[in-house]
């Protein structure tokens, strides 16, 4: 009994945090809604396996619980928490406030052609061309009960997979100039959230359900949470307020992620009411839960676990090395090696990875230590972006973005291959010379402009 | 919509910015340029100076008996990456066999080998010369054939028995057909008997009949078990033809513009920060 009230005590302190972050500082919590989301999930699930345990794990094909593995879990996501408090204090954010920064629109003439008309004509393009090429290749899935996996693979044209691959960036930069007017207490530009509501539409008839619903308003948040944090120390903006303005878009949201669900399952996947009973148990309570749990058997209770065969597996001799090495490594290592080769090699993965990696690298001590490690750099990079958006760094924001992706793809499946690739040393290069540049230039440009050189600066 | 927002000109944003790159960029331009081929000519002469490498990479079809696999490919794969398995190999052969030979260890430290899906594995490994790098895979897969001889001999000696038995079957049944043929066992007993001649005919007949479908039957098992016992079912493990071997080191050009861009991007950041006029309003 003891032990079950331990892991409901930690994961209610936990979410707890979460619920007085989402309170108090709104504008945090949209930034952080993927995160918070993920972590939440897991937590649960994890709770659920510690709880209810033993529970038998379909993918694993074993039993798992119960136990007390909530606990490092919580401990690893209350140093991001805490972290990202440190990060996002109240001095720092009032330097966010109107009274004190200094936005480009302040600094730049107005002129015929804005940033948003032209981003509204290539991105507008872009989702016009997409529909487009849905239309003529024929295979709608929504209609053809297609998975969309088997869309992608058969028929997907190049703009499908272009949008498969940078999509979660597209929706960030729609995100950006949708949002970024309200800085200047301009409405929103709904241009971009029609842009948006097209994109949704497509990944809707393309097949999509849950997971890509969820990844792509969680960034196009991302903007809105920054506007919302500028805004928070003048009142001018606030959550209720944001919320009574998109209710409507977001019921339409529910509504489409709703119908996604239930189609994919009772029609594309034709599955009788008791199976998908088993499947929701088995996706929602076990699956977000069971890889952590392996890695808290191994490294906590077994004290088996080596960092020098982790690194090698991770950044060496990955199964494939174009994929998350993380999950192929904790599925070697909790599957039998050829099972967990042969559902590498169909292009399938489970979930999770952080913070298991981690605890496979560093062991249950310096497994905290890499955690705190990760969630000092999470947590001043998201200040950092934020500090870009409220300042409407436009370039600097878009060449922050796929380090953003990474990080955030880190911090929630643990994929740290992408780090030692070539593209992305260029994409940090890339990052470095557009943040320098913009930061020195609107110096140049602030000392030089009298009616705003005397502001206080962060 | 588009009216209600700040109109930021494209035009002033992106003109500004490279106006102002350009403006630092010629104001420093001679220690930028200076500074990028400065760096990229001394990275050009040490990594010229690093020893020559060579990575061989190819891949190996895994034994089979019979039509099955010895030993599955990820069993194969850990088996070869054992460092011992690597050093009994080199032990065994030409290729880095002196143990003070710098090159073994890199060889040792190179060597991997990863399953892939069609019951095949890659082997990479790194040496010192490209002979050395071939030989080394090569006596990999020599000393994996040799390991896996004690699973093959066994599964080949059965099938070799399998087939020593059908041919002496098959010879027997030929004796039986020459026996049948000959015309002896069909000599009439007693002279005149037509009936008795004409039943012992049609026993004769029936008899050969049997025996050349036994014959038949024994031939296409015997082909059969050839077939198990061919190239196509049974073979030891073997190298791919085609060895891809490349430099791997020194790559000067490689590293001179890797470090020239690295330093580019430095001056650059440096020639921005130095800008005048950019210095942070305190």
């Amino acid at each position: 009994m003891f032990p079950a009230v331990l892991c409901i005590t930690a994961v209610g302190a936990m979410l707890a945090a979460m619920g007085r972050i989402a309170i108090s500082r709104p504008g945090l919590l949209l930034i952080l809604f993927f995160f918070f989301f993920a972590f939440a999930w897991r937590l649960l699930s994890v709770l659920y396996i510690d709880v209810f345990g033993p529970v038998y794990s379909e993918q694993l094909e074993r039993q798992l619980g119960p136990g007390l593995a909530v606990l490092p879990l919580a401990a690893s996501q209350a140093l991001i928490i805490a972290a990202l408090l440190f990060s996002f204090r109240p001095q720092r954010l009032r330097a966010l406030s109107d009274n004190s920064v200094i936005r480009n629109s302040a600094v730049l003439k107005a002129g015929a052609w804005s940033l948003a008309d032209l981003a509204f004509c290539v991105v507008g393009l872009f989702v016009l061309a997409l529909w487009l090429e849905l239309l003529i290749r024929g295979h709608i899935p929504l209609f053809a009960g297609l998975e969309r996996f088997d869309y992608a693979r058969l028929y997907g044209g190049p703009l499908h997979q272009q949008l498969l691959e940078w999509g979660p960036m597209l929706a960030f930069q729609i995100g950006v100039l949708l949002s970024l007017p309200a800085l200047c207490g301009k409405p929103l530009d709904r241009r971009f959230g029609a842009l948006f509501a097209a994109l949704m539409l497509y990944l809707f008839a393309v097949g999509h359900r849950f997971s890509s619903f969820y990844l792509y308003l969680s960034f196009l948040m991302i903007p809105m949470g920054a506007v919302l944090l500028g805004k928070q120390w003048t009142g001018a903006i606030s959550l209720g307020k944001l919320m009574r303005r998109v209710w409507l878009p977001a019921l339409g949201f529910v509504l489409l992620v709703g119908v996604a669900l239930i189609y994919s399952y009772a029609v594309v996947r034709g599955s009788e009411t008791v199976a998908i009973q088993t499947k929701l148990v088995q996706r929602i309570l076990v699956q977000q839960g069971e890889m952590w749990w392996m890695t808290y058997e191994r490294v906590f209770l077994r004290n088996d676990w080596n960092g020098d065969y982790a690194f090698f597996k991770l950044f060496v001799d990955p199964f494939s090395p174009n994929r998350n090495s993380t999950m192929q490594f904790l599925m070697e290592m909790g599957l039998p090696l050829e099972r967990a080769q042969f559902i590498i090699a169909q292009g399938s993965a489970y979930t999770g990875g952080w913070p298991e990696v981690l605890f496979e690298l560093g062991g249950p001590a310096g497994g905290f230590c890499l955690v705190a490690i990760s969630a000092i750099l999470f947590s001043e990079f998201m200040f950092l972006l934020t500090r870009c958006l409220v300042e409407e760094r436009y370039v600097t924001c878009f060449f922050l973005t796929p380090i953003f992706y990474a990080l955030s793809i880190f911090l929630v499946s643990g994929m740290v291959n992408s780090f030692i690739q070539l593209t992305f040393m260029i994409k940090i290069a890339a990052a470095v010379f557009a943040y320098v540049l913009e930061d020195r230039w609107r110096w140049s440009l602030i000392t030089a402009t009298p009616s705003v050189a005397g502001k206080p600066v962060v | 919509m588009s009216e209600a927002q700040p109109q930021i000109s494209i035009l002033e944003y992106f003109g500004g910015l490279s106006t102002f790159l350009d403006r630092s960029v010629r104001k420093r331009l001679s220690t930028i340029a200076l500074g990028t081929l400065a760096v990229m000519f001394i990275v050009f002469l040490v990594s010229q100076m690093a020893p020559a490498t060579y990575t061989a990479t190819a891949s190996v079809r895994l034994a089979r008996v019979d039509g099955t696999e010895l030993m599955t490919p990820q069993a194969t794969a850990a088996q070869i990456n054992q460092r011992a398995f690597l050093v009994r190999a080199l032990d065994s052969s030409d290729a880095a066999a002196d143990r003070e030979d710098r090159g073994r260890k890199l060889i040792l430290d190179s060597f991997n080998a990863r399953p892939n899906l069609a019951d095949s594995l890659t082997l990479v490994v790194t040496a010192a010369s490209e002979k050395q790098a071939r030989d080394v895979l090569e006596a990999a897969v020599n000393a994996l054939n040799k390991e896996q001889e004690k699973l093959r001999a066994p599964l080949v000696s059965e099938l070799s028995a399998q087939l020593a038995l059908q041919d002496e079957n098959i010879a027997s049944l030929t004796r039986i057909r020459e026996s049948l043929a000959t015309g002896d066992s069909i000599s009439p007993s007693a002279a005149g008997d037509a009936s008795a001649l004409v039943l012992r005919r049609v026993w004769l007949l029936d008899l050969t009949t049997k025996n050349e479908e036994r014959l038949a039957a024994a031939n296409a098992e015997r082909r059969k078990m050839v077939s198990r016992m061919g190239p196509m079912k049974t073979y030891p493990a073997s190298l791919s033809e085609d060895v891809i071997i490349i430099q791997s080191s020194p790559r000067p050009v490689r590293h001179a513009i890797f470090a020239g861009a690295i330093a580019l991007l430095a001056l650059l950041v440096y020639a921005m920060i130095r800008m005048p006029g950019s210095a942070r309003a305190q």
